[in-house]
């Protein structure tokens, strides 16, 4: 079955800086996947060129195996895409909107769209202009969703919104997911919630993948050592260091272990997700720290 | 209308999958819901909690091999006839004494996080029990 | 798509015509009086007539045109085939400007359909209300045409208006694309669109054709509504006299009917008696209609194919 959003080592350079490069990932279908990063680690790069708005600058993007820039035609329909500011025509009221979803739309389901925005309470001849953000954000939702799309991309969806708006908006996100099999991507550099919410994981910094993979395995993956000192070299010899700290006496290692750790020296904590990505955005920082400093 | 709902404690440290499926165990265990009852549906608990359906599909997967629950396609998710059945009168019994206990702590002078702490560190030593 | 295209220009289409009916509540009552008036007076008698009677005719009749006259010849109408295109160039900019571009890129239709209504229906305006102006025009100065020969207003006559707004249509669209920036591309363009005009208008135009040169033996020669680029006193090969008129004082005589005129004959060994005219013809109004139409149409439709291809090919 092909992957909803698959990427071969992927880059797009503007002049000479290189927002995204050799990011290579697959997201399978029915995934809700989180896109997390710093600013300018390049997510709403990959999000665009995921739906067409982009083209690459070197390696290649698939949705259902299609090119979405060259085989728009066909690839359109069956991808969703909310961009960050929630883009709607400010003078047309939301009845307005509707229609241009109409127009716009073949697979467009009418009658859904209309009782959404019957369950959020908006009127239909209100403005699009005079809407909250949380009502704004909505409207586009449900306009992005009515479409049925079979994959959903959705940049910094909930950054702008008040927490009781950004409940009720992943709230209607995960809706859809439940009704039919819906893939999403959101990108976030917000990380709480993750875990409830989402079950893949994709890890940007400067423009690469750090991690990815689904948040069971990463969780299950990954561990916090402490030890002493001496025991550090036979952990790296074996496992993948993600971040040590070295005390006088006791070094403590976060490590995306290579199977079991037998070594009994070590103290084996579990770690949630949080601080996993903390680790992950973390070590990315101080590469370039040093880098800016050398 | 949904027979139970569901709540989750993010702080707990158990994984949302499995704290539903407690919360199920618990609730056919204390005869709240019985053989046929269906389940919240995946879109009832994901409203309600603002979870990944996938969550709710891995509890009423381990609910299904735990010989709990079943699933019927196009209707839901049915509690089994084969579930264990509720404590009955051990649970009755079980209930009073432990409003009596919590009783006499709050009379000891104890406070949430004392007790918290008494119940804790008997649940461990339960659970290493069974496991030894 | 069709609705959305029309939905999204409406204000400016609103505006444009709004702009076209106040014109046509202006021209049209005195447009209708300045008809009847050609008629009742029976200006058209008198129009290759050299009379003085007829003189007085024709000059009555040129201040029955009153204040719209003088706007009208004023030139300032000139701006509004410039308005008219920089107007309906603003959906697409504003689209461009506020990123809404991407609402429509990420649905079911792919940019070249998106683009392709959206330019249809711009251009489409553009040229019903340029036609709307052009009738009204065109209409309004028919008298006045058979007075004073069409190329007095060609400005306002038939198919050059639909160039003019559709030269300021690209030059808002090209511009807009590449400063992103709607208000100031609107004002640039508009700009250019002005320069452009003035350019052709006073410079170009007569250039267009070779003119016809002649030498002509009258004082005061009819050309036929013509358009006179110019009109010198000559000698008979046709270079330009350079003395003073003094020098014919000694010319006079009296003529056959008493009244005193200069001797052709004394002017001509001074150098004088004829007129020398560069002129384009009035049989070439056609040809220059054209030319101007194609040349402001051409060069709209090489904006516009910029602009679209730049808007496609954007990341």
């Amino acid at each position: 079955m092909t992957a909803a959003l698959e990427t071969q080592a992927l880059g797009r350079r503007y002049g000479s800086q290189w927002a995204l490069q050799g990011c290579t990932l697959e997201i399978p279908r029915g995934a809700v996947t989180a896109l997390v990063g710093p600013n300018g680690a390049g997510k709403t790069t990959l999000l665009r060129l995921a739906v067409g708005l982009t083209r690459p600058s070197a390696g290649s993007v698939r949705v259902f195996g299609l090119d979405p820039r060259e085989q728009a035609a066909e690839a359109l329909p069956r991808v969703g895409f909310l961009a960050q500011e929630h883009p709607l025509y400010g003078g047309f009221s939301i009845e307005e909107m509707l229609r241009v979803g109409r127009e716009l739309n073949p697979g467009w389901d009418d009658e859904a769209a209309h009782a959404r925005i019957a369950e959020l309470d908006l009127p239909l001849e209100k403005k699009v202009r005079t809407l909250s953000g949380g009502q704004r954000a909505q409207v586009a939702l449900t306009i992005a969703l009515a479409k049925r799309p079979e994959l959903l991309l959705l940049d910094e969806p909930v950054a702008s919104l008040d927490p009781l708006a950004r409940r009720e908006f992943m709230q209607s996100i995960l809706e859809a997911v439940a009704e039919r099999e819906l893939t999403v991507v959101l990108s976030s550099h917000i990380l709480a919630d993750l875990e409830r919410v989402c079950d893949h994981l994709v890890i940007l910094a400067t423009g690469r993948t750090q991690l990815v993979g689904s948040i069971d395995e990463i969780v299950a993956e990954h561990r916090l050592l402490t030890g002493p000192r001496d025991a550090a070299e036979d952990v790296t010899r074996m496992h993948d260091i993600v971040r040590e700290s070295h005390a006088d006496r006791q070094t403590t290692l976060l490590v995306k272990a290579n199977g079991h750790i037998y070594d009994s020296r070590w103290t084996v904590h579990e770690l949630d997700l949080e601080e996993i990505v903390l680790a992950y955005l973390g070590q990315d920082a101080a590469r370039r720290r040093e880098a800016v400093l050398s | 209308m949904a027979l139970i709902e569901f709540h989750l404690d993010s702080r707990s440290g158990v994984p949302t999958y499995l704290q539903l499926v407690q919360q199920v165990r618990h609730a056919v265990q204390l005869g709240i819901l019985r053989p046929g009852d269906q389940l919240p549906t995946v879109k009832e608990v994901v409203t309600n909690l603002t979870i990944n359906p996938n969550t709710v599909l891995k509890a009423y997967g381990a609910l299904e091999s735990e010989g709990i629950a079943e699933g019927r396609r196009g209707q839901g998710t049915f509690v089994t006839s084969s579930a264990p059945s509720p404590l009955g009168d051990d649970v009755v019994k079980l209930r009073r004494s432990l409003r009596d206990w919590f009783g006499r702590a709050r009379e000891a002078g104890l406070d949430e996080q004392a007790i918290e702490a008494l119940l804790s560190e008997q649940r461990g030593s339960a659970k290493a029990r069974r496991v030894a | 798509m069709t609705w959305l295209s029309w939905r999204q220009q409406r204000t400016e289409t609103i505006v444009a015509a709004a702009l076209l009916a106040l014109l046509a509540v202006v021209f049209v009552p005195e447009g209708i009086h300045i008809a009847d008036y050609f008629v009742s007076h029976h200006v058209a008698r008198c129009v290759d007539s050299q009379t003085q009677a007829c003189s007085l005719v024709i000059g009555n009749f040129a201040l029955s045109a009153g204040t719209l006259g003088a706007l009208f010849d004023s030139g300032w109408l000139n701006l509004v085939p410039g308005l008219i295109g920089v107007a309906l160039a603003v959906p697409l900019l504003l689209d461009l400007e506020n990123g809404t571009i991407r609402l429509a890129w990420t649905q079911s239709v792919t940019r070249r359909r998106w683009l392709a209504s959206k330019l249809g229906f711009a251009v489409g305006t553009v040229l019903l209300v340029a036609g709307c102006l052009t009738l009204l025009l065109t209409w309004y100065q028919r008298p006045f045409a058979q007075v004073y020969g069409r190329w007095d207003h060609f400005d306002f006559e038939w198919i050059v208006p639909f160039g003019y707004a559709l030269f300021a249509l690209g030059l808002a669209l090209a511009i807009g694309v590449l400063l992103r920036r709607s208000a100031a591309a609107l004002v640039v363009a508009f700009g250019i669109y002005v320069v452009g005009r003035i350019f052709v208008e006073s410079w170009l135009r007569k250039r267009f054709i070779a003119p016809v040169s002649a030498t002509l033996r009258s004082q005061n020669p009819n050309l036929h509504n013509a358009w006179v680029i110019s009109e010198q006193p000559s000698n008979r090969a046709g270079h330009p006299f350079n003395g003073t008129p003094g020098v014919f004082q000694h010319c006079a005589k009296v003529g056959a009917k008493g009244f005193k005129i200069l001797d052709p004959r004394c002017m001509e060994r001074h150098g004088a008696g004829f007129t020398h005219v560069v002129y384009q013809p009035a049989s070439r109004f056609w040809e220059f209609q054209g030319i101007e139409t194609a040349l402001f149409g051409g060069v709209a439709l090489l904006l516009i194919a910029f602009a679209a291809w730049r808007v496609l090919a954007s990341d």
